[in-house]
């Protein structure tokens, strides 16, 4: 071994070898910047360091609770927003870990002046509207941090948001930009169209044998009536039983006993005062003895005549009442140790005690007012503890009588009127339900209608086992009528197809009116000639100004007719629009743009308000875009690519 | 070989090598503090960058005259060209300024940002800035000259859009159109910024595609 260094070290690879040892274990020592986790948990890496799948997962059930918080039942989370709050959150992680190798490569930091003055601001480490070094190290120490891990937080949290400022609060918003947008938005379009009323050739269009039938054949689901099922069914309700339930007398009285002090007795008032010759814990017999000999030579001054009060203030060891003359205003039961409660509670109103020993030291008390009070009768709670004992019995019955339900409606599959009779119930009978269930009746509860097309029910009409509807009642159901999807006749549905082809076709009929008319409009007809004669076909409606948001129009008319292209100096512009309804013939007539002049003070303020916001919301997603397409960054797992 | 003859060869190479490892382990050691410094001197550079952006910021949230504002903008990014304060002084510094009415200043700051700031980030940014602010002055040909220069990137949809205004004001239509269009097509537009590019386009008498 040594031969072989021996025989290396020499000249200047001996050099170069020690340097990089020496080196490479001084560093090692200084910093060691090996990242931690398995391989296997990595969900991707940035420039090398790993994101773990716990981590992504934290930000997730995070993120995913607060969106059920915001939404609760109006949204439902599907597998694909599941899978898109995965990546959110992985993208977040990314995000965070390129500005904070940013922050760090770019050298950013908060020299210790400007910390000092951050953390000396903050509100929670205030104490009569000054910095409390105290309440900042009690603080910090309830969390279990450390003011270097405290101040180090801080540091890095002041250091980003100076970079998201810089970027995303700076979005300067000129006059010009926002002169535009008010032309641009307060837009205003003068429209008029003709409607053309697709009624007037409903007697003109012909409807014949063949087409119905042609319709009836191509649109086979549009003429049947879906599966559907009466329910033959048996119900426990747990309200039901609690008529039947037996009460006897000796056990109403036996529970009243058994509740009485604590419900039924209103506690009276007591009040007290006291005077405490206090003795501490670990003190000697003499010391005892002499406490015991001050609180007789005190009790005997009271005997003589002297002032509670006085006494009180003078000699009570209990600094909090002693200034109060002793008072401890309204005494509970269960407020005080238990020697003092007893020797109260046996006192009448103004009685004084003798010396009283407690864990304290020796108290003399006395009852400053004494009010006792008589229990409620048990005639006035004899209905409210009967349900409640009803309540207790029949819940048990309860559980015992729906398992008997499931149990017999098992054993005798092929009927309801057995269990019905053990358990002295009533077979009744529902609406008809398709799979979508019903809005009322038993239909309404989903579990109920899963049951009832169940194959071993639909099909080999068999009883359900037992459902609990909520927990309160319960069924069983058996399908006592089935009807399968069925496609009405053609001749149930004739007419109704007839009338669908009609309007349909003088619909059609209508719209290619309505292209004739505006060929015309755009050939230079005034309007006021195209309606001559034609007034049952034709109704001209005239809106005048409307804006994008503002005026009277149908919807469709105000999309259309802000798409259109301004008119120029040979009339209108002209456009069919042809919806659900009765087509249109829209002429666009005249625009004019909104008026930056119009926009007061305080409008434009949050115009610019808004944009400025915009503009820094987008800076700062293309930043990071920016930072991304710098780092190396590798999504190992395909679920989040 | 016994364990003398192993101590004698130890001594014989210590005495020939010794004061090579001796050498080595100094020469590492002064590496090692040598970097130290290095890190504390950058250290220290930081600090100063740091807190030069912080009196800037201070002096602009107090009712402070905007000479003293400029002043101290601009002596973080004078003296700290290096660091990324200097560019976030810069766009803090133009935000102050149209604030303040003086757009000229505010475009001669961008520019400095564009030409000097060391992340691409912030020299992108800049150059969206300075141009919106020379199409706010009527400086067309200066501001469409400065989205000239810009490569492709995060904020190219950006560009394109302000191309377009651009055009729009100088009254050629056509080039208007292919500007906006190019806007709608870059990645990732945020939907209220993409209906009022539409809205735009047809102003110009373009067809939003489908």
């Amino acid at each position: 071994m040594l031969q072989q260094i021996r025989d290396r070290a020499s000249g200047w690879i001996a050099w170069v070898v020690i340097i990089l040892i020496a080196a490479a274990f001084a560093l090692f020592g200084l910093s060691n910047y090996m990242s931690p986790g398995g391989a296997n948990r990595a969900v991707a890496t940035v420039n090398g360091q790993e994101i773990g799948r716990d981590q992504v997962s934290r930000v997730y059930r995070n993120q995913r609770q607060q969106i059920e918080q915001m939404y609760g039942d109006d949204l439902e989370i599907t597998e694909r927003i599941d899978q898109e709050l995965r990546r959110e959150a992985l993208r977040q992680l990314i995000n965070q870990r390129l500005l904070s190798e940013y922050l760090e490569e770019r050298n950013m930091t908060v020299s210790d002046e400007d910390l000092a003055a951050i953390i000396r601001s903050q509100d929670m480490f205030q104490e009569d509207g000054r910095f409390s070094r105290q309440r900042y190290e009690q603080l910090l120490q309830a969390n279990q941090m450390s003011t270097a891990q405290y101040e180090e937080q801080v540091r890095r949290r002041a250091v980003a948001d100076q970079l998201r400022s810089a970027v995303a609060d700076t979005g300067l918003v000129t006059d010009r930009e926002l002169n535009e947008l008010q032309r641009l938005q307060a837009q205003e379009r003068n429209v008029a169209w003709f409607r053309v009323r697709a009624e007037a050739w409903r007697d003109e269009v012909s409807v014949d044998d063949e087409a119905v039938t042609a319709y009836y054949e191509d649109n086979p689901s549009a003429f049947t009536v879906p599966e559907r099922v009466r329910l033959a069914y048996v119900e426990l309700a747990r309200d039901d039983m609690l008529e039947a339930v037996d009460v006897s007398a000796s056990e109403l009285r036996e529970r009243y006993e058994q509740v009485r002090d604590q419900r039924y007795t209103e506690q009276g008032r007591v009040e007290a005062r006291h005077i405490l010759i206090s003795v501490e814990p670990d003190a000697s017999e003499e010391q005892v003895q002499q406490a015991r000999e001050r609180a007789r030579e005190i009790r005997q001054r009271l005997r003589d005549g002297e002032s509670f009060a006085e006494l009180a203030e003078e000699y009570s060891d209990d600094i909090g009442s002693a200034s109060q003359g002793g008072d401890l205003g309204r005494v509970r039961r269960g407020d005080m140790v238990e020697p003092f409660e007893d020797a109260l509670f046996s006192l009448d109103e103004g009685e004084i005690s003798e010396p009283v020993r407690t864990d304290f030291g020796f108290h003399i008390i006395q009852a400053t007012t004494m009010e006792r009070s008589e229990p409620t009768p048990l005639e006035e709670v004899r209905d409210e503890l009967r349900r409640e004992i009803a309540r207790e019995r029949v819940s048990t019955e309860y559980v015992e009588a729906v398992n008997r339900l499931d149990q017999l409606a098992y054993d005798m599959p092929d009927s309801l009127q057995g269990a019905a009779e053990a358990l002295d119930l009533e077979v009744q009978t529902s609406d008809w339900m398709t799979r979508q269930g019903t809005d009322e009746g038993i239909g309404s509860h989903p579990e109920v209608v899963e049951a009832a097309f169940d194959p071993e029910v639909l099909e080999e009409r068999m009883n359900s086992p037992a459902i609990e509807i909520t927990d309160q009642r319960a069924v069983v159901v058996r399908v006592a009528e089935h009807e399968p999807q069925q496609r009405r006749p053609l001749e149930e549905v004739r007419d109704d197809i007839e009338e669908r082809l009609r309007t349909r076709r003088a619909r059609e009929q209508a719209r290619a009116y309505a292209e004739e008319l505006q060929t015309r409009l755009d050939e230079g007809a005034a309007p006021e000639a195209l309606l001559e004669g034609s007034a049952q076909r034709l109704a001209f409606e005239d809106a005048g100004w409307i804006g994008r948001s503002a005026g009277d129009a149908p919807g469709a008319v105000r999309e259309r007719a802000f798409r259109m292209p301004r008119p120029g100096e040979d009339g209108p512009e002209t456009a069919v629009v042809a919806g659900s309804g009765d087509p249109l013939v829209l002429m666009l007539r005249d625009v004019r743009d909104g008026d930056p002049e119009e926009l007061d003070a305080e409008r434009r303020q949050q115009l610019a308000d808004r944009l400025r916001q915009a503009h820094g919301d987008e800076a700062l997603t293309r930043f990071i875009q920016q930072l991304r397409a710098d780092a190396d960054v590798e999504i190992l797992d395909e679920e989040y690519r | 070989m016994s364990d003398e003859e192993q101590l004698e060869k130890l001594q014989n190479w210590w005495r020939e090598n010794g004061r090579a490892v001796i050498a080595g382990v100094i020469i590492a050691v002064g590496g090692v503090v040598g970097w130290q410094q290095w890190g504390a001197y950058q250290e220290r550079q930081a600090e100063a960058a740091a807190s030069a952006y912080m009196q800037f910021m201070e002096a602009r949230d107090t009712d402070t005259d905007a000479e003293t504002v400029a002043r101290r903008g601009e002596r973080v990014m004078e003296n700290h060209a290096d660091s990324a304060y200097a560019a976030m002084a810069g766009l803090q510094l133009a935000d102050y300024h149209i604030s303040q009415d003086d757009p000229d200043a505010a475009a001669e700051t961008l520019a400095w940002v564009t030409e000097n700031a060391a992340d691409k980030a912030f020299r992108d940014l800049a150059r969206l800035r300075r141009a919106q602010v020379l199409y706010g002055q009527d400086r067309l040909d200066e501001a469409l000259a400065v989205l000239e220069d810009a490569d492709q990137g995060p904020y190219e949809g950006r560009y394109h859009e302000l191309r377009g205004d651009i055009y729009a004001a100088r009254g050629e239509a056509e080039q208007a159109r292919s500007a906006y269009e190019a806007a709608l097509g870059a990645d990732g537009v945020p939907q209220m910024r993409r209906t009022l590019i539409e809205r735009k386009l047809r102003e110009v008498g373009g067809e939003v595609p489908a």
